[in-house]
């Protein structure tokens, strides 16, 4: 293994990663104006800091730590915790590093008397009601608390006293929580409020009593709080479904991938044997073993972090099979091989190679895109090769392929501007959407947002936002780059959006002073269904927005960008995916090859996809699971799950990373380049020759950046400094704008939440009560997909339905006054003559007059099922969606008297 | 939609704008609520997260903070006795035994036909008349077992309540 | 012993009639004549009166005001002005009469006070147990609004406008630590905020404020009306100006007494408040609120002026004297005010939260005869001296709640250690028995659960 830093050397964070590499000193300050500069002396030493820096910023750069609880980069500083207590020459009282800035001449002393004193002074405080019961606390053997005792505490306690007890909560069906242990440092609350999204956690009750939670014991509800696991340097908070399983220095960690979505958050995999105990945020060395760095900065989502082991469902197939008669018999996988390369010989002898089809799961790998497109045009002969699965139409996923070929924006350059279109990118590719609202957050860059609905997360952090109808997207992004080159009046546009012209011209001004800017255009909603239409002026307004601008496409699927720069499409010769089912009852497509049956499900209602599979003449399934789709397989190939498979996957940015399985694979099971291969081997004279995944990765790169001379093994270096990264991207115009630096003046010092309240509170004034039945009816529905939501992998997950989002209705302020309904109150959802009881979200999402619901979350309303946004009509209930909680909320505080 | 401070939105409105911020109405809010309910119920907790634009986690953080909130019902009258030195030197729990003993409240509990709780607080700022108690809004100084049986006389009038039977 | 009436009362000349001058009465007298001048007064020479008056801040720290309105980073506005009406400082009670009954003086205090620092919008927090001076507050506020000495055109003057809201508490020690009092005016926990910044740059909002506490501010139009060197009439060393002494407990005349900082302790407990109650001996005095340390009865002889008090190692603070005769245990009143602060402390950082409890449970413990050898060492150790910065806990916390819960530790152990280790030796506490008697000898109530005096 590479030489690991242990603070992030890529993405946002690095401007502030710690026990940096030499060379990162002079970096930091690299294009600092000279007088933002100043000099001063840490532990002897005579350094430089830039102008604003705190001490702690200036001592971790420096290879100083710092010991810390509350404080973490990407979060606010709360200064609540006093661990970093450190000497300053001439200031009577110690002060704490994280919060106090440098100045010039400063003499800082991290480790005098004075500083080790009060360090362990503050670690004898916070233990002074700590259980001393780590050897049934699930945090143990990666306890901050732990670690520090032994670093900055003593070895004795001199508290005799019985210790504050808590009654403990179910608050979360995900996070446990064990208030005896916490120590109040509230990352775990600014977590929620800041990267989160929303104030869920909460500190409750006063002083030496006072404890973290959730009102009214509900649930941490955002798609990233399994983080706040992470984050808590104690066993406060641990995770509800790794909890007493294992323990971690039992465990084997895999630096890899995560195969959810397309942000490919790197990720640890942790691992015995052939099963998958935990998923984390790369995990770090720290002397001499890997852990779990508290400070990191790589947030996963929900989805990810817990949603990663279906592999071990109980319809997990551990053997090939081939069709004997009736029935599928298991086979030995040579046997199996031979069988599928029969019974595709005999379609293409019989019908031509055209009448079979290769369907590719989006979250296969590179190398098995490749082996797969290769199977198709070279040893089949079709040009039927596919993975977009999940588009509407066959026109939609040309927009999609289109956009993501043409796409070179990033965020990475961290641009001054981001106009983020449509989308609820949160649910879709959840961590993109993070980084985007970091952007607005914590580097006050600008966000605008457009089109008929705008995420909500990112909403909070933006600064303009203009809605339109659905349909209207398009219109609006091409008046906008006209508007930007001149060639259209802010009249114009003004009158299409409805909105003053001054507000308009204040988005046009925003554009034109940037220097840099990024389109980040979600093609998701409606699963795509406008994406033809929305994607050429996407690209319009890209081209008129100039040489400093790019334009990041967004669609979900995990390896969109890899399969989509490997040409795994059947481009205009070929069947598309979304007519497969189509040209198999028309006769056209006799066989068929599926490399993960995930890539069936979203063609059509079960019973439609089986009663097409049945009419084949061949049908290979290569997937990890038995199921409807696998009893009509002609061959069965037991399948590594994607994240049992090496290879590599590109991000919806273009980054190309390593996915590498952790675990022994079960039975016969083989990964799916190998099957690939073996395939191609015996219907091809060449071409199928890859001995090993290496090999595989050699053909893709050979392909995608024959200048590299990259092994696979070295994309586990982390970042674009490595020098086997590379992009599938046109260079960006733009000069990368590093420069901007992270400025702890952005945060308030307080310790509360930073993000601006700009949220339309329904006036109370106006919260009329619906007066005709007429108010309720003619809304758009609006919807897009979720990452949690209904699917063939995502249903395997052992707590599938703990991380399926709730049916929630989202809802404009105003309709919701208009309508009298609150948050969280039931409401009778009328569409297409079918009736859903939902619960009401007030979102600042949908445009007024429209409603959104993520379609992972409810059958009826599937987009499989509903070709565009409908009219539906909603009754609001006399009925509020209960709390989660159990308890009166005053039970819950300590329960020692007094 | 509001239905504990729905008949209020008025002059809610004209708290609201007295401040630069929203939230700033936070506290009064919750006084609204108080003085109307007589305690801070979760429901009363949602409606004024709901109508300052924030979530009820935050409302509960700062009801839970302010120990003057009642997160459980009190007494129709409710005795906030001062216990910090300057009271307590003067008598706090020569008042709470009479209470107790002769009027059977007690601390932390509410009287079985809801007329009086009791609760021992910290300084409310009349040491130089100590001591002393809020009897709801009203500061009553100088306790005695005298002046504390005119006092519940007083009270039990008020609520149309029979005389004491000590 | 001097006559009451040979001292000139200024801020509360009639405060035994506890009435309420209303707009009507005050203005009869001359009120709001001040504003007028000062609204024709250069701001900085509205400034330079107070400093040069040497007023100093009531609330408890003493800092000099007019240095204080100093502070205002030029050309950054709005500002605002917070008047710190928490008085929540145990022993103190003197604000609570002055909003009672001379709310607009207040009033015209906070009008000359912004029209100094260039505000326009003024804030009172008062706390929320002071349920009637809010509502008094609130009407005279109401009076001078419809008068237009409030609001936009303030007495007819085009373009000067100042806005007054009365904020209410709701029962937190903490809000009266001034940038507390900002959150919480903010609509937060009232958590103290990491200093600096401190709040003359940026307070509420973000936006530079200036906190002063009531008495403080009614002063201010006495020193424009009759001049800094009227005020500096009264004086020890850097203290200036009548000031409301706040006393309490075994004396015979409690109450509030408004006398000029030559008056020592001893002259304010035995002439002023007519000696001890029942003529008890004088065990402690706490002379400047609970938080300072405490002063033994030969100690009492001092001016009570911030310097005075300090040569006599304790502080002025808010000026509340809380006298204690020789049937208080020291032990248990320490145990009272620890209890006090565990109760009081915010909770933010780990110094205090946790300090504050860990005190209170060991003198608790000490006090409930359960002591333990080597528990002295350890409460020494997290107390410290009682002074600044020594032990655990002060100078390491957020705000001065954390000195504040260490300093009575420091100095009662300093001051009463014999007594502390009896109770150790003891296993219980030798005063209870004793003091029953007293109690039953003068009458009082006491029954068979009612053995001394527990802390709750």
């Amino acid at each position: 293994m590479a030489q690991v830093t242990k603070g992030p050397a890529s993405g946002i964070g690095a401007t502030i990663g710690y026990g940096t590499p030499a060379g990162k000193v002079d970096q930091a300050l690299e294009g600092v104006p000279e007088d933002q500069i100043l000099t001063l002396t840490l532990n002897g030493e005579e350094v430089k800091a830039r102008r604003g820096e705190t001490i702690m910023e200036v001592c971790h750069r420096q290879d100083t730590y710092v010991p810390h609880y509350c404080w973490h980069p990407g979060l606010s500083i709360a200064g609540n915790c006093r661990l970093c207590l450190v000497e300053v020459e001439k200031v009577p009282k110690p002060v704490i590093a994280c919060q106090t800035q440098v100045s010039p001449g400063m003499v800082i002393k991290t480790a005098s008397e004075q500083a080790k004193a009060s360090q362990e002074w503050m670690m004898e405080f916070l233990l002074v009601n700590h259980p001393l019961d780590c050897p049934i606390c699930d945090r143990g053997g990666e306890c901050q608390l732990q670690r520090y005792s032994m670093e900055y505490g003593t070895s004795h306690s001199r508290m005799v006293d019985k210790k504050r007890k808590y009654i403990k909560p179910q608050a979360d069906p995900l996070i446990d929580i064990e208030r005896n242990r916490c120590i109040m440092c509230t990352r775990c609350v600014r977590f929620c409020d800041e990267v989160g999204g929303e104030h869920v956690m909460g500190v409750f009750a006063r002083g030496n009593d006072n404890y973290i939670g959730t009102f009214g014991q509900g649930p941490v509800s955002n798609i990233f709080s399994g983080n706040v696991i992470d984050l808590c340097p104690v066993g406060c908070l641990t995770s509800k479904p790794f909890r007493f399983k294992a323990r971690v220095w039992e465990l084997k960690q895999t630096q890899t991938t995560c195969t959810q979505c397309s942000s490919g958050c790197k990720i640890t995999s942790w691992t015995r044997n052939e099963r998958l105990y935990r998923t984390t945020p790369p995990s770090r060395q720290r002397h001499d073993h890997f852990t779990i760095n508290e400070d990191t900065e790589e947030f996963i989502c929900n989805q990810g972090r817990f949603g990663s082991d279906f592999p071990w469902h109980d319809s997990r197939q551990h053997e090939s099979m081939v069709r004997r008669a009736d029935r599928l018999v298991p086979a030995p996988f040579d046997d199996a091989v031979a069988q599928a390369s029969q019974s595709l010989r005999g379609v293409i002898e019989k019908h031509g190679g055209e009448a079979v089809a290769v369907l590719i799961s989006p979250r296969a790998t590179s190398e098995e895109g490749l082996l797969a497109r290769k199977l198709a045009r070279d040893a089949i002969g079709t040009w039927s090769v596919d993975w977009r699965v999940n588009q509407q139409s066959a026109e939609a996923a040309d927009a999609v392929s289109a956009a993501l070929k043409a796409a070179d924006g990033d965020l990475e350059s961290e641009p001054d501007v981001i106009i983020v279109v449509n989308g609820d990118i949160v649910h879709q590719s959840p961590v993109l959407a993070l980084r985007v609202q970091e952007l607005g957050r914590r580097f006050l860059k600008k966000i605008v947002m457009l089109g008929h609905h705008h995420d909500a997360y990112i909403a909070d952090h933006s600064t303009l936002r203009f809605h339109n109808a659905p349909g209207q997207t398009a219109k609006v992004l091409e008046l906008l780059g006209n508007v930007v080159s001149g060639s259209a009046s802010v009249a114009d546009l003004a009158s299409v959006l409805s909105r003053a012209e001054e507000d308009v011209q204040e988005l046009v001004d925003t554009i034109r002073t940037a220097q840099s800017g990024v389109v980040v255009q979600s093609l998701q909603d409606f699963n795509g269904r406008y994406a033809s239409a929305e994607v050429p002026a996407g690209g319009a307004l890209r081209a008129a927005l100039g040489e400093t601008w790019g334009w990041l496409p967004v669609v979900g699927e995990r390896n969109a960008v890899g399969l989509n720069a490997l040409d795994c499409e059947p481009g205009e010769h070929g069947i598309a995916a979304r007519n497969l089912l189509t040209a198999i009852s028309d006769g056209r497509i006799k066989g068929l090859v599926v490399l993960g049956a995930d890539a069936l499900q979203p063609l059509g209602n079960e019973e439609l996809v089986t009663g097409a599979l049945a009419n084949l003449e061949t049908f290979i399934l290569a997937d990890p699971f038995e199921s409807e789709f696998s009893r009509h397989a002609t061959v069965f190939f037991a399948q590594a799950a994607p994240q049992e498979t090496d290879g590599s996957a590109f991000d919806i940015e273009g980054n190309v990373a390593l996915v590498k399985s952790g675990v022994d694979l079960p039975g016969d099971a083989r990964q799916g380049w190998l099957i690939l291969n073996a395939l191609g081997r015996l219907l091809a004279e060449s071409g199928f020759d890859a001995g090993s995944v290496e090999d595989a990765w050699n053909q893709v790169r050979t392909e995608l950046a024959p200048e590299s001379a990259a092994t696979l093994a070295d994309l586990e270096l982390e970042g674009s400094t490595n020098p086997a990264h590379f992009v599938v991207r046109k260079p960006q115009g733009g000069a990368r704008n590093r420069a901007s630096e992270y400025n702890p003046g952005n945060y308030r010092t307080d310790g509360l939440h930073v993000r601006s309240r700009s949220f339309e509170a329904p006036s109370v004034a106006s919260a009329k009560a619906k007066d005709a039945a007429a108010a309720n009816e003619g809304f758009l529905m609006t919807w897009g997909p979720h990452v949690s939501g209904r699917g063939y992998l995502q249903d395997r997950a052992s707590i599938a339905e703990m991380l399926l989002p709730k049916p929630f209705l989202e809802v404009h302020p105003r309709d919701a006054a208009e309508l009298g309904v609150k948050s969280n109150q039931f409401a009778v959802l009328h569409v297409n003559g079918r009736r859903a009881k939902v619960g009401i979200k007030i979102s600042k999402g949908p445009a007024q007059g429209t409603v959104y619901m993520s379609s992972g979350v409810y059958g009826p309303f599937d987009a499989a099922e509903n070709a565009g946004p409908v009219e539906v009509k909603i009754e609001p209930l006399d009925e509020l969606v209960p709390d989660q909680g159990e308890a009166l909320m005053t039970a819950e505080g300590a329960t020692e008297s007094h | 939609m509001l239905e504990i401070l729905k008949d209020r939105t008025g002059e809610i409105e004209r708290l609201i704008e007295k401040y630069p911020s929203r939230r700033s109405a936070m506290l009064p809010l919750l006084w609204i609520v108080q003085r109307q309910e007589g305690w801070v119920s979760q429901e009363s907790m949602k409606e004024v997260a709901e109508i300052l634009g924030v979530t009820v986690a935050e409302v509960y953080e700062v009801v839970s903070f302010y120990t003057m909130f009642q997160q459980k019902p009190v007494g129709k009258f409710h005795l906030a006795l001062c216990d910090t030195l300057s009271c307590a030197i003067c008598g706090t729990h020569e008042i709470v035994a009479y209470l107790n003993e002769k009027y059977g409240i007690e601390k932390n509990k509410v009287t079985e036909d809801g007329l009086f709780s009791l609760e021992l607080v910290e300084c409310i700022g009349a040491c130089a008349n100590a001591p002393a108690l809020l009897l709801n809004e009203d500061l009553i100084t100088n306790l005695t077992p005298a002046n504390i049986d005119a006092m519940i006389a007083g009270c039990r009038q008020k609520a149309g309540a029979p005389a004491a039977t000590a | 012993m001097p006559e009451v009436a040979e001292w000139e009362r200024v801020l509360l000349p009639d405060i035994e009639k506890n009435e309420t001058e209303w707009l009507a009465d005050y203005v009869r007298k001359g009120g709001y004549d001040v504003a007028r001048k000062a609204l024709d007064m250069e701001p900085e020479a509205i400034i330079s009166e107070v400093k040069e008056s040497g007023l100093r801040g009531r609330g408890g720290a003493g800092f000099p005001t007019g240095m204080k309105w100093g502070f205002l980073p030029k050309g950054a506005f709005p500002r605002y002005l917070a008047v710190n009406a928490d008085e929540s400082e145990p022993g103190t009670c003197k604000d609570r009469p002055l909003m009672e009954q001379r709310p607009h003086t207040l009033i015209e205090g906070i009008i000359c006070s912004c029209l100094a620092i260039e505000s326009e919008m003024a804030f009172i927090y008062i706390r929320g147990e002071y349920y009637n001076g809010a509502k008094i507050l609130d009407r005279a506020v109401e009076e001078a609004y419809r008068e237009g000495f409030l609001g936009s055109n303030i007495f007819g003057r085009e373009g000067r406008k100042l806005d007054l809201v009365v904020h209410r508490g709701a029962g937190a020690y903490i809000c009266g630590e001034e940038t507390a009092l900002l959150t919480s005016l903010e609509g937060y926990r009232g958590y103290p905020k990491l200093k600096p910044p401190f709040p003359a740059i940026s307070g509420l909002y973000g936006k530079p404020t200036i906190i002063n506490n009531v008495e403080t501010i009614v002063n201010v139009p006495f020193i424009l009306k009759n001049g800094a060197d009227w005020f500096k009439k009264w004086v020890h060393e850097r203290t200036t100006g009548l000031r409301l002494y706040s006393v309490s407990g075994h004396v015979k005349k409690p109450g509030v007494y408004e006398l000029p900082p030559t008056v020592t302790l001893k002259e304010l407990i035995h002439d002023y408040c007519g000696g001890m109650r029942n003529d008890h001996d004088l065990k402690f005095v706490i002379p400047g609120g609970s938080s300072v340390p405490w002063l033994k009865p030969d100690q009492i002889d001092v001016p009570m002026s911030h310097e005075g008090v300090a040569a006599a190692g304790s502080m002025l603070g808010s000026s509340a004297v809380m006298v204690c005769d020789h049937t208080v245990c020291p032990v248990w009143a320490l145990a009272n005010l620890s209890h006090f602060y565990k109760h009081e402390s915010c909770g933010q950082c780990t110094p205090c939260r946790e300090g504050s409890g860990w005190l209170y449970k060991i003198v608790r413990r000490i006090e409930a005869g359960d002591g333990q050898p080597g528990d002295l060492e350890t409460l020494y150790s997290l107390a410290g001296e009682g002074t600044p910065g020594s032990g655990m806990i002060s100078g390491k916390s957020i705000c001065a709640l954390g000195d504040a819960a260490a300093w009575p530790v420091g100095s009662a152990i300093k001051q009463f250690r014999e007594e502390f280790e009896e109770h150790i030796q003891l296993g219980k506490c030798p005063y209870k028995e004793r003091n029953i008697s007293y109690w039953m000898a003068e009458g009082r109530f006491v029954n068979e659960s009612f053995a001394g005096t527990p802390v709750p």
